[in-house]
């Protein structure tokens, strides 16, 4: 065991091309699925907290809800959807790094649109009343709630990408492990485990547990000067 | 700017909080809403400065209803400025708070920078404008919102209970700005109010509410001396407001009354004795409180933790709070000779 852990230690050490390959495309992927999703659901979000409309609790407690949607559940979703029967074959994206972008954009939606709504929430009624009091427009006076909880966004983004970040599901069925092109930590593990290259395994282990810990550490961070400021 | 709401009606769920509201507030003038709480204050400023919709009535600016929507509403919305009882403070400092409403209208440059100063100045914050707006007592955070409003020279200033949970020494100042805003610069003010006393010291013009409706609507004096309903009698007979027929020096004439005040107070001015602090007792009290009047209980009604006993004093009446035992202690009932005693701190002015 101990061996193991030296072999793993050493690769990371002396930056294993692949070892780093890999880390370097899974944060990659993971951050343009955040990103995407972000851009997409923040604002839908913000949609759902600041209009009223029938259904509105129902639709935040269905959002809260898929917070822990099976990973191979969406990973299925995106496969039925770019395999070459399904409504967006055509684009030729299943088993690419794109795919896994739609994947986990996918499945950290409800995180980011959850966490968004709470964080908008948390802000209470009297910023947006103080800034239509102030003759803002309506658009103006959501972007001063916005901008309120800035902080607390960077809570949001982390999580998200957190959550991206150590799937294994959806970029397994729609990334493929294709080594060189779509292998990510998560899947490489799998795949090393799998074919008995326990060192390699473990070193990406290791990597895996690196990140997870900065984005908790940084989430954990965010948190604090959001509750301060 | 002459604002009115008219017939306005508006629900909050299964609330109805106004129910046909009729409001109307002359230019320029300082108009005090008064009411308990719950009675529709602050959904009748919120409609007024358009932050809300009525389900039904109107509301006018100088006598046009206003639009309905689009940027004609938005137009008519920077007419007014509300500050709200709680004021949130938007992230940043004092200064970026008070220049936040100028940016949002796409004031910029030396404009942006004269009348935050401006602002800032008159509300007395020049000095704190770069503190942050966390590290703010509750006062300064009123006069920051206060000030913030102030900078977009708003034609009606909207006011929800700007005076309440402060003590008495901001309450005086804050009392003060908000008479030299309308009198300096001639803005029309609607505050809401539950309060007697800060809507004596602050308005000309005074409508009481009671469950979503206007019950008296007037001037001051009028609707506190001539109340047409029982509602109004308690919230002027509450407050046992008394006009000063003539002074020597401290010592004020009230009827048949020499009252003794802190200072001197101009003859037609008025002063207030809260009831809770007017004591009764049986026989002539030896105290050191140096107004003591003799008189008899004209009425007795349950009014807050106790009742509301109203003596006639050589045919003032002058209401007191006493609890329920100590009416049934003393024996208390309508036509029982009785005296009344206050301290002289207890007296107020209300100019």
């Amino acid at each position: 065991m101990a061996d193991l852990f030296a072999e793993a230690l050493r690769r990371i050490a002396v930056l294993d091309r692949e070892v780093v390959e890999i880390t370097v495309r899974t944060l990659a992927i993971s951050a343009c699925a955040t990103l995407v999703s972000c851009a997409v659901f923040v604002p839908a979000a913000a949609a759902v907290h600041f209009r009223r409309f029938w259904g509105k609790n129902l639709l935040i407690g269905v959002v809260q809800t898929m917070y822990s949607l099976p990973t191979v559940l969406i990973g299925l979703l995106v496969y039925l959807l770019l395999s070459r029967s399904g409504p967006l074959g055509g684009l030729g994206l299943l088993f690419t790094p794109e795919a896994i972008v739609i994947g986990q954009a996918l499945l950290i939606a409800p995180v980011i649109m959850g966490l968004s709504i709470a964080t908008l929430q948390g802000v209470g009624p009297g910023v947006r009343d103080t800034a239509l009091g102030l003759g803002a427009s309506h658009l103006r006076a959501d972007l001063a709630v916005i901008l309120q909880a800035r902080h607390a966004w960077a809570t949001v983004v982390l999580m998200a990408f957190g959550r991206a970040v150590s799937e294994v599901g959806v970029a397994m069925m729609v990334g493929g492990n294709i080594r060189g092109y779509t292998r990510t930590l998560t899947t490489a593990i799998s795949l090393g485990v799998g074919r008995g290259d326990n060192a390699e395994a473990v070193a990406l282990g290791i990597m895996l547990l690196v990140v997870a810990l900065a984005v908790t550490v940084l989430a954990t961070a965010a948190g604090r000067l959001s509750r301060g400021a | 700017m002459e604002l009115e709401l008219a017939g306005v009606h508006h629900r909050y769920g299964d609330n109805q909080s106004l129910r046909g509201l009729d409001l109307r507030v002359a230019g320029g003038e300082v108009h005090a809403v008064m009411g308990p709480t719950g009675c529709g204050k602050t959904t009748a400023l919120r409609l007024a400065g358009l932050l809300a919709r009525p389900a039904a009535g109107e509301v006018r600016f100088d006598g046009r209803p206003v639009p309905a929507k689009g940027r004609a509403r938005l137009g008519a919305r920077r007419r007014t400025a509300m500050v709200h009882q709680e004021p949130a403070l938007l992230r940043g400092t004092v200064r970026h708070n008070v220049a936040w409403g100028l940016r949002a209208r796409g004031v910029r440059g030396a404009e942006l920078a004269a009348r935050t100063d401006a602002a800032l100045a008159r509300l007395q914050l020049a000095d704190l404008a770069h503190r942050n707006h966390d590290q703010l007592s509750g006062g300064e955070r009123k006069r920051t919102a206060l000030a913030a409003a102030l900078a977009v020279q708003p034609e009606i200033l909207l006011l929800d209970e700007p005076l309440s949970s402060t003590h008495p020494a901001l309450r005086q100042r804050l009392r003060e700005h908000i008479t030299a805003i309308n009198r300096d610069l001639g803005v029309t003010i609607l505050v809401a109010t539950h309060d007697i006393q800060d809507a004596l010291a602050l308005a000309g013009a005074l409508t009481v509410m009671d469950q979503g409706v206007a019950v008296q609507a007037g001037p001051v004096d009028e609707v506190l001396h001539q109340p047409r309903c029982a509602f109004v009698a308690e919230f002027a007979g509450g407050a046992n407001l008394l006009r000063v027929d003539h002074s020597d020096g401290a010592v004020c004439r009230v009827g048949g009354l020499a009252i003794q005040a802190p200072a001197p107070l101009a003859p037609g001015s008025f002063l207030s004795i809260p009831p809770g602090h007017v004591l009764i007792g049986l026989t002539e009290p030896v105290t050191s409180a140096r107004n003591r009047f003799q008189g008899t209980i004209t009425a007795m009604r349950p009014f807050d933790y106790g009742f509301l006993v109203t003596v006639a004093c050589a045919g003032t009446p002058i209401a007191a709070v006493v609890t329920r035992g100590s009416v049934d202690e003393l024996g208390l009932v309508p036509g029982r000779d009785v005296w009344l005693y206050f301290k002289v701190s207890a007296v107020r002015s209300l100019g």
